[in-house]
Parts: C-alpha cells; sequence; structure tokens
C-alpha cells in the first residue's frame, strides 16, 4: 500500500499508484513476474488477449531505435479462454489490480469475447479496449482511426460489459480528439492516450525494412514528447480522465502528464529497459509533493492547464 | 507467486581483458548472479544510466568465481561497445538469471560446440559439469582463422586436453567446423553464429540430443515483450524464459531461416 498522497481515480478505479504497466510488457505467467516494479504501480495491463489463440507475427519483433523500440510483435497470446481459466486466476493473487486489455480483431468477436472475459470479472479492475495496435493487419488498426470505427467499438464493448471500461486511443487517428469525444459518447470510463507511433527501420546489411510487417509500433522514450501533447488535446476535449501512455520513463516524465490533464500514467518500454524505474519514478513524485508543499497528486492533475 | 528475488542489481566492474579486436572479457563483482546463475542460463546488462542505447544486451557468461561472474562481450553494437569500454570501478546494471538451465546430459559423450565467442557459455557448463561427478565433456571450438589464437589460449587453459580447436583454413588447429566434431557424440550443446548452428543441426544424426543456442534481439528478458520468439514445431517459444537453448528437433528451421533473412 502506497502513501495516500499518491492515490488517484480512473474511471471507476482507485489506483494507489499513478503508475500502471502497459500492455505488452509483463508476462500473463505470475511465476514470471519482475517483483521490482510490484510495490510501485497502482495496476497493471496483461498483454493483448483476442478471441483466438495467436501465434503473433513472423519475423524479427524487436529493433531498437534512438532512445526507442520498434514492435512487432502481433498479439501473440493463447486466447480469452486460457486467459480466464489458466493466468487470471494465479495473477490475481499478486493483489495487484488488474486491467485486461482485449483486442477485438471483427464485430463478431465482441460477444464471445466478453462473454467469455465475463466469468474472470472478479478479478479485473477494469477492461482496456485495444483499438490501437498496429500490429495487426486486418481489424485492430481499424477501430480506432475514425471516430465512426471507436463509437462502433466502444458501444458494442459497453454493451457486453458492465465494469470500469477504459478504451485506449492510436496516435494514429487523424483527429485525436474526435476519436476520445467518441469513446466518452459511448460510455467510456477513460481513455488511455496513447498507444505506440508507426515507424520503421531498415537492416541495411540486408537491403530490407528490419521487420516483416515492413512497420511496427515506436515505443520509448523517444516518443514521450509525443504522447504529452496527446494528452494535452485529449485532456481538453473530454471530461472523463485521461490516462497518458507512451514514452514515460522519469518522474519528471509522470508529473508532465499528470500537469497535461492525465490522471494516471501507464509505463510499458522504460520497465523493459529498467526494472528500477518505476520505484525512481514514484520516489521523484512524492519528492516534488514534498518540495511543492502538495498533499496529493491530484492537486497536479490538470494543474498546468490552468492560465 | 512472482520471482522470489529481485531480478536486477548493480554490478561493480572489476577487471576484465581484451582478447581479440572486438572481443574481450568484462569481471563484475555480482554476488547475487553468482549464486543463482546455472550454466544455460544467461543475463542482461545495461550501461548506460541515460535512454539511449535504450535496452539491455543479452550476454552469456564464461565463468562464476566466488562472488564474481565473467562475461564475454563481442563488439557488436553500441551496448557492447560501451560494455567493453568499461574500466574498474564502473557499475553495471545486470538483469538475471534469465532463461532455462541446461538439462542434465542425457546421452554420453557429450560435446559443447563453440563457434567464436559462442563458447562463452559452454566454458561455464564445462565447470560445472567438470565439478560433477559425471564424465568430462570436450570442449569444440570452432573459428575462421588464426587470428583468434588469444581466444584459443583462453579457452585450452581452462579445458586442457578436453578442447578440439578447428579453423575455416587450418591456420590453428585441425581444418575444418565444429561439425567435424560430432561423430561419436551422444549429446551436442552448441553455441555460436547462425550459420554454425544451422550446419550442425543440418549434419546432427536423428537420434543424437543436439541443444542449441537461438537467442533472438531481447527486449525485457523475462518472457513480458514476447519479442525473442523462436519458430517451433509448437509454434512460437521465447529465448529467454524457455530459450536460449533448444533442442534442435523442436526448432521449425525454416521459419528461422526467413527470420534471420537468409532464405
Amino acid at each position: 500500500m502506497r502513501k495516500r498522497s499518491v492515490q488517484t481515480r480512473v474511471g471507476g478505479v482507485i489506483l494507489d499508484s499513478p503508475l500502471i504497466v502497459a500492455s505488452g510488457v509483463w508476462p500473463l505467467e505470475r511465476d514470471l513476474w519482475p517483483r521490482e516494479p510490484l510495490p510501485f504501480v497502482g495496476a497493471a495491463c496483461t498483454k493483448g488477449i483476442t478471441l483466438e489463440p495467436r501465434e503473433g507475427n513472423p519475423g524479427v519483433r524487436l529493433w531498437e531505435t534512438p532512445a526507442g523500440v520498434l514492435n512487432s510483435v502481433g498479439l501473440q497470446n493463447g486466447g480469452v479462454r486460457s486467459f480466464v481459466e489458466r493466468d487470471l486466476p494465479e495473477m490475481a493473487r499478486e493483489g495487484v489490480p488488474l486491467v485486461a486489455n482485449v483486442a477485438p480483431l471483427t464485430e463478431e468477436d465482441f460477444d464471445p469475447l466478453f462473454g467469455a472475459l465475463e466469468a474472470g470479472a472478479e478479478h479485473l479492475a477494469a477492461v482496456e479496449l485495444n483499438l490501437s495496435c498496429p500490429n495487426v493487419a486486418c481489424g485492430g488498426a481499424a477501430w480506432g482511426v475514425t471516430a465512426k470505427g471507436v463509437s462502433r467499438a466502444v458501444a458494442l464493448a459497453r454493451s457486453r460489459w458492465r465494469g470500469p471500461l477504459w478504451v485506449k486511443l492510436t496516435p494514429q487517428a487523424a483527429d485525436l480528439g474526435a476519436t476520445a469525444r467518441a469513446a466518452e459518447d459511448r460510455g467510456a470510463d477513460a481513455v488511455v492516450v496513447a498507444n505506440t507511433w508507426l515507424g520503421m527501420a531498415f537492416d541495411v546489411e540486408r537491403h530490407r525494412p528490419a521487420l516483416a510487417r515492413v512497420v511496427g509500433g515506436l515505443s520509448g522514450p523517444a516518443i514521450f514528447p509525443l504522447a504529452l501533447r496527446c494528452v494535452w488535446d485529449v485532456a481538453g476535449s473530454v471530461s472523463i480522465p485521461v490516462v497518458g501512455c507512451g514514452g514515460v520513463t522519469t518522474g519528471n516524465d509522470v508529473i508532465s502528464m499528470l500537469l497535461a490533464g492525465a490522471s494516471a500514467v501507464e509505463v510499458g518500454t522504460a520497465l523493459m529497459a529498467d526494472l528500477g524505474a518505476a520505484k525512481a519514478m514514484m520516489e521523484a513524485v512524492e519528492g516534488h509533493l514534498e518540495r511543492f508543499g502538495l498533499d496529493t497528486i491530484s492537486s497536479l492533475v490538470g494543474a498546468g492547464r490552468r492560465a | 507467486m512472482s520471482r522470489e528475488s529481485s531480478l536486477e542489481e548493480r554490478a561493480l566492474v572489476v577487471g576484465g581483458r581484451p582478447l581479440i579486436p572486438g572481443l574481450g572479457e568484462v569481471i563484475l563483482e555480482a554476488p547475487r548472479l553468482a549464486r543463482e546463475l546455472r550454466p544455460g542460463q544467461f543475463l542482461m546488462a545495461r550501461v548506460s544510466p541515460w535512454q539511449d542505447p535504450l535496452l539491455g544486451r543479452p550476454l552469456g557468461v564464461s565463468a562464476v568465481r566466488g562472488s564474481q561472474i565473467t562475461l564475454m562481450v563481442a563488439a557488436l553494437g553500441r551496448g557492447s561497445r560501451a560494455l567493453l569500454a568499461l574500466r574498474p570501478g564502473a557499475e553495471v546494471t545486470l538483469r538475471g538469471p534469465l532463461g532455462t538451465p541446461f538439462p542434465p546430459p542425457a546421452q554420453a559423450p557429450l560435446v559443447l560446440a563453440g563457434g567464436g565467442f559462442g563458447v562463452a557459455p559452454l566454458m561455464y557448463a564445462w565447470d560445472e559439469l567438470r565439478a560433477g561427478r559425471g564424465e568430462v565433456p570436450t570442449v569444440v571450438l570452432g573459428v575462421p582463422d588464426g587470428s583468434w589464437a588469444p581466444l584459443e589460449r583462453l579457452v585450452a587453459h581452462r579445458v586442457g586436453k578436453h578442447l578440439r580447436v578447428f579453423s575455416d583454413d587450418g591456420s590453428l588447429g585441425e581444418r575444418g567446423t565444429p561439425c567435424d566434431a560430432l561423430e561419436g557424440a551422444g549429446e551436442v550443446w552448441a553455441c555460436g553464429p547462425p550459420a554454425m548452428i544451422r550446419a550442425m543441426a543440418r549434419c546432427a544424426p536423428p537420434e543424437m540430443r543436439l541443444l542449441v543456442n537461438l537467442d533472438q534481439r531481447m527486449g525485457c528478458g523475462y518472457g513480458g515483450c514476447l519479442g525473442c520468439t523462436v519458430p517451433t514445431v509448437r509454434g512460437p517459444v521465447r529465448a529467454c524464459v524457455e530459450g536460449p537453448f533448444f533442442d534442435a528437433r523442436d526448432v521449425d528451421w525454416g521459419a528461422l531461416e526467413e527470420l534471420e533473412g537468409r532464405s
């Protein structure tokens, strides 16, 4: 249990820390969980869960870039039934609030996907609807790029999931504010802003794109200023809570996201690089509160927006 | 339960030496890792406290002595060059132990086949096997040419008469490759460049247990990101958790060749 001063509230969920493990970096098997970040995070998002098992993408899946990583993993997972029956009950025993990141690939997926998830609802603090995974050639990427696609997906999810529903948007949308408003209009409890940016790299030794699917999702400190700008824009467009996500690596990044209007932040690549990052970030945040004589982090949320 | 102990520790560089251009040893004081590591496992090292290069680099351990571990580092890119440039007193963040240890040898005689600096984790395995009750395995070192003599001397100093050396041009040891040492072996553990590993898999008889190191570009090292998967007959499997050594009979070699871009 963290200090009361760093508690935050995101779409019906009270978190003991504003740090949330972002989807994609935490194993589904609890016995593989590194223990270092756990005392410092308020929740953990699961790997992206699809209706059916998926083998993910072939070829090179990771490529380091300046202060960042390109990935093309392609939602490798054992499917929702295996998640609910095998992984989730064991994960829940750790006591860290869990957020299931779910990725419906077609409209027909929603019913059975959420139906199966319902059986594990007691273990879930929230569902994070992944409308942004850029790795799936059909489906996943399409939902989040237009307000219409977001409306449809969130409406489908909302009618099947009564618990807290967070919607993870994609920065590939031409008008991110519009997609965020669409999520809010259809009943999302929070929006997660944003996800990886599409990028690419060449393997110059082979004269070929480094990733088999040519493009991949860029994460890491390289994208932080881009993500911060997205949070700034979206926090001005919706009244539901915003979770900042993208390149958050240091305490100052966390504070910047809160000042821009985020109620919490997700941290992914920073943990891949450094398992001590969560502790360092929270120590910096607590130090900041003390220096500014602030009682709670909620006094920072959106504070940077006021004239 | 989450993992029982921490996965990261700060380690102090206490020594090291260059072997040949672009290859050297780094010795670190790392008590927890020295205690917990088992042969076949690896670790990741991160030098920079800055954000670039961002990720740790997977490395093989060539020796564990008391509270110290020895890494063999090849200068492949920015991260490994930074590691090689470290001087005593520098600090490095180490993540590990990662991966699955070698299983007990099943089919004698056992041969440990290393290509170039791929011999590193096999030297550590050899130490532990020699200390055990079983037969002392043969170490096979394959190198391109005589310019690798300093590595050959290092391995010879450790394993003595149990070493066989092959070079492509015959200028060091016998002319040939580690494949030439497969005959008569019951079981082989191999670590080296992709071309050597594929050649070993091709020339190994089907009844032989051949364990091959197939480490990939690695992200987290603890099984979360699924960035390092190896194509197997059972689908993609993580090099960082179930690997880095795989039974060659389980590997989907066609898909692996595509992944490595040499098809």
